[in-house]
């Protein structure tokens, strides 16, 4: 992967004095691509178009690449419609808008295509051409407004002529020219004012110094103090208020050097000084920053010669995670802690080492022994170490473990990563589980209710008792018998159960709440935990009402595949015969209640679908109807 | 229905129940089932007809079945069924998740309906002895609240008829099928066995033209259950005259593995000619299923072409004795 992201890490602006630049390398892009255009919209990296060549065929692309720098990966996105380089891109109302460029190879003639990107809907859109072709221009985005400068027509005349778009009402109007003609040139916004960085002029083949300050307020072009530096194809973005310029191509006699040099503007000053240099010469590349880190990440571009575009070598970098076990306290209330630690670059990692702490809550956890390995310890492009940690708990209250990573990349920079855990260790506390062996009763049937209670905390629960409230009465009341009435310790993890027995009185639906109390060992004072259900009994059908359900019914679907006739009385004969009158089934109720039907005639083989009637006969009193089977 | 296999159109039975088709089981004509479910009358039917049968259970379960004739002669016919069956009012219900009983959800709707094809061919005839194929192919639809079910079947079988006398003919039948297959259920194999005698008398017990038919049936089903029937048709009048006919049919069937085992069954009929042949007739029967109720036929005809209610051989023979 040819195409690099540099970072700016560890960058502490502190004006005058500014700390030098440390570039490391980056997530490479996943296509090869020189002179395309890059642009940042929130927090995301747009990387679009460009060409690139084997030496025998060279492509232009319309590629999209899109990089998160919370993953640090680039992600392809719907291709530009058309395949374009020397373009330039802007963001401008949550869009990406590809302006110009060439199409043709090598021959770089102008177009006046502007497309944009959405990224909500990952769809481009055409938009107002351009008033003429441009290629090698640059573009920036001023108040909601777009200024494309210089650049090369289609006639391949070198320009000095700025267009502005509006993107509200979608059209260009032209503002006032720059004082040098120019292609190739870069760009960067300060406080409501552009700037016109280098370029080539003179048939492309020199390289410039030219440095203008554009006002959109005034509609001016200003020159300011010239870059120390002649250089095209070069990148520049903006970051602690000065501009840097990175990377290019300078021209000497009939040749062209690259640059790796930075060189970096202050505007307050009008001056320009040095930083450090890129780690490799690039140019064609791009240069945005995000505030999200205050990083400059320089992107793509070509790292000579004109065939060889690759480059290849990505950076460390270091990403842990911390996991703590829940102490349980039947084990002795040891945990662990996990600390996982992964180099995600391909470069490596020196000197990792991870500390835990600061902590607070100490009092009530100890460390037993960790860190294992302690490091430190070197860590190769795309490996893992865990570490480990074990504690005992050793009192209740909380605790924040706090966790420190830190690492040295190749360019010698400390990369850190801390991590927080925050745990709870309680004193006694008891969870607390209702059973009931049914939900559903018949007036006079009996249920036993279950409330099991364990001590999930970390000391021991004294006296513990249990008590279950049943209401109505009227439905449901409770039979003075109880079992176990009292635990005098419950020890951490330990459990305990309290049953009742519960009887059915009348129709309607109770509400069964059962609870534990019991003293903390930990020194809280009464602690208690409950549990709740419901019973419900249901009222029983009217004398000489037979319910038949489901209906239709379908067996291997069915409440324990039946057919169900409610209110049979003891006796009671239920007889299911076929439409045309064959006997299917036959069976006496013994008591009264419910009789069921497995859908199994009398030589047990299941009935057919179809339709079916149905006769109870008490005596004689005989209640019919119909069924349906399924 | 009384094309040629009215009755069984039914597909049989494994047992009680096993048969998606049962509900197309109780499918005859008025005049069949008043005669203890023997087609004395219907075996060799000829002309050009259309009927209409309609059968209604104390339950409010109803069928209706519509059938057409024709053919050429004696060497052969066809005919075509069809028929439904609506069960009235079913009151759904649901339960709850703990089996209990979760309430009406309104009448739920399942009907089943039918076709079938029907053909007879002669194989030999002589001025005594006539024998025919019969064959049968039949397709019944169920529709349920949740689910279609479907099936097809054919059921084959001989007749054969000897004259035995100045307008009299004795008939045997065998049958068997139907044989299919249908949606979860096979069709359930069926064998019967049959005969009648028919006879127009020139002087019966009025003193005028009058007839007497009688017959005998049984089924052999699936898992041996047996069923028989058994009936007699006496008639007043003269079969093919023009003018009116008066049928009184009695019959009793023998079916143990149904609401009644023993089934008494009456009927009456009656058949109004005009010389050019056309004829309407109207039967009506009754039967009985213990403790399901009262079974009422109901079936209405109309000849359209110059037919017998009986063998070709028993109108020629009447012929003659007109004639005579």
């Amino acid at each position: 992967m040819p195409a690099l992201i540099f970072v700016v890490c560890s960058l502490f602006w502190s004006f005058p004095a500014r700390a030098a630049i440390c570039w490391t390398d980056g997530t490479p892009l996943n296509i090869d691509r020189v002179d395309m255009a890059v642009v940042a919209l929130g927090n995301t990296i747009y990387a679009i178009g460009g060409w690139t060549t084997d030496g025998t065929t060279t492509t232009v692309y319309g590629t999209v690449e899109a990089y998160d720098p919370y993953t640090q990966t680039w992600t392809l996105k719907a291709d530009m419609p058309t395949p374009r380089y020397m373009l330039a891109a802007v963001a401008v109302n949550n869009m990406v808008l590809a302006i110009g460029g060439s199409t043709l190879f090598p021959d770089a003639n102008g177009i006046t295509t502007v497309e944009a990107y959405d990224p909500s809907t990952d769809t481009w859109s055409a938009k107002a051409p351009l008033p003429a072709p441009r290629t090698g221009l640059t573009a920036a985005v001023v108040g909601g407004t777009v200024y494309a400068t210089g650049g090369c027509n289609a006639k391949g005349s070198f320009l000095r002529s700025t267009d502005a778009y509006d993107p509200g009402v979608n059209s260009w109007t032209p503002k006032a020219s720059m004082k040098n003609r120019r292609v190739s040139l870069c760009s960067a916004v300060h406080k409501g004012k552009i700037y016109a960085i280098g370029g080539n002029h003179i048939d492309g083949f020199l390289t410039t110094t030219a440095f203008e300050e554009y006002n959109p307020a005034t509609d001016t072009w200003l020159e300011k103090q010239r870059m120390p530096t002649s250089r095209g194809s070069a990148a520049a973005a903006v970051s602690g208020g000065n501009i840097f310029v990175a990377g290019g191509m300078r021209n000497v006699g009939m040749g062209s050097i690259p640059l790796s040099i930075v060189e970096v503007y202050d505007p307050v000053t009008n001056a320009w000084s040095t930083d450090t240099s890129l780690p490799v010469w690039r140019y064609g590349h791009g240069m945005v920053n995000l505030e999200l880190k205050s990083t400059l990440f320089a992107v793509g571009g070509a790292h000579f010669g004109d065939s060889s575009l690759i480059y290849g070598d990505t950076g460390a970098a270091l990403q842990a995670t911390l996991a703590m076990t829940n102490p349980t306290p039947a084990t002795g209330y040891t945990f662990t802690a996990t600390l996982t630690i992964s180099n995600t670059g391909l470069g490596t990692l020196a000197n990792v080492t991870p500390m835990l702490g600061p902590n607070s809550g100490t009092a009530y956890a100890t460390t037993v022994s960790g860190p294992d390995p302690p490091g430190p310890f070197g860590l190769i492009g795309g490996a893992s170490q865990v570490v480990l940690w074990t504690f005992s708990a050793t009192g209740a209250g909380a605790v924040r473990f706090t966790c420190t990573v830190t690492g040295l990349n190749a360019c010698g920079a400390t990369l850190v990563t801390p991590l927080r855990n925050d745990m709870v260790f309680p004193t006694a506390r008891l969870d607390a589980s209702l059973a009931l062996t049914s939900r559903t009763l018949s007036p006079g049937q009996e249920v036993t209710a279950s409330l099991t209670v364990t001590n999930t905390g970390f000391f021991p629960a004294y006296g513990v008792t249990g008590g279950i409230q049943v209401t109505p009465s009227q439905v449901v009341r409770l039979v003075p018998v109880s079992s176990t009435a009292f635990v005098a310790v419950l020890e951490p993890g330990g459990a305990t159960t309290f049953t009742w027995t519960l009887t059915a009185v009348g129709p309607g639906t109770a509400a069964v709440n059962a609870c534990a109390t019991a003293y903390d060992g930990g020194g809280t004072g009464d602690i208690s935990g409950c549990s709740a259900s419901s019973i419900a009994v249901p009222a029983p059908p009217a004398s000489g009402i037979i319910r038949v359900h489901p209906n239709p019914v379908n067996f291997p679907t069915a409440v324990r595949g039946t057919l169900k006739f409610e209110g049979m009385v003891a006796g009671a004969t239920v007889r299911i015969y076929t439409a045309s009158g064959l006997k299917v089934w036959e069976y006496s109720a013994v008591g009264e209640g419910m009789v069921e039907w497995n859908g199994r005639n009398l030589s047990g083989h299941p009935v057919a679908p179809g339709v079916y009637q149905w006769i109870v006969a008490a005596g004689k009193t005989k209640t019919r109807g119909k069924l349906v089977v399924e | 229905m009384g094309v040629i296999l009215a009755g069984r159109a039914g597909a049989g039975t494994q047992s009680a129940g096993q048969d998606f088709g049962d509900e197309m089981r109780m499918v005859m004509t008025a005049r069949q089932a008043a005669s203890g479910g023997v087609a004395i009358e219907d075996p060799w039917r000829q002309g050009t007809f259309i009927e209409a049968t309609t059968i209604v259970l104390a339950s409010g379960m109803r069928w209706l079945g519509f059938g057409a004739q024709a053919g050429a002669g004696t060497d052969w016919r066809l005919g075509a069924e069809a028929f439904a069956f609506s069960p009235g009012d079913i009151a759904g219900t649901r339960e709850l998740q703990d089996g209990t009983f979760g309430g009406e959800t309104g009448n739920i709707r399942a009907v089943s309906w039918g076709a079938s094809m029907v053909s007879q061919w002669t194989l030999v005839q002589t001025d005594a002895w006539r024998v025919a194929t019969l064959a049968r192919a039949i397709g019944l639809v169920q529709q349920l609240p949740n689910e279609n079910n479907a099936g097809v079947a054919i059921a084959g079988g001989l007749q054969a008829q000897r004259v035995t006398g100045s307008g009299a003919a004795l008939t045997a039948w065998g049958y068997l099928g139907p044989l299919g297959s249908g949606a979860g259920r096979t069709f359930a194999g069926r064998f019967t066995l049959g005969a009648g005698w028919m006879a127009q008398m020139s002087a019966g017990l009025l003193g005028g033209p009058e007839g007497l038919g009688l017959g005998a049936e049984g089924d052999i089903l699936t898992e041996a259950l047996v069923q028989e029937g058994a009936g007699a048709v006496y008639w007043f009048g003269r079969l093919g005259d023009p003018g009116g006919t008066l049928f009184v049919r009695l019959g009793l069937k023998h079916a143990p593995a149904s609401a009644q085992s023993i089934q008494p069954r009456a009927g009456l009929g009656l058949l109004w000619r005009l010389p050019s042949g056309l004829g309407l007739q109207f039967d009506y029967a009754l039967s009985t299923l213990g403790e399901l109720g009262l079974v009422h036929y109901a079936t209405i005809g109309l000849r359209l072409a110059p037919s017998q209610p009986v063998s070709r051989i028993i109108q020629e023979r009447a012929v003659v004795d007109e004639g005579e």
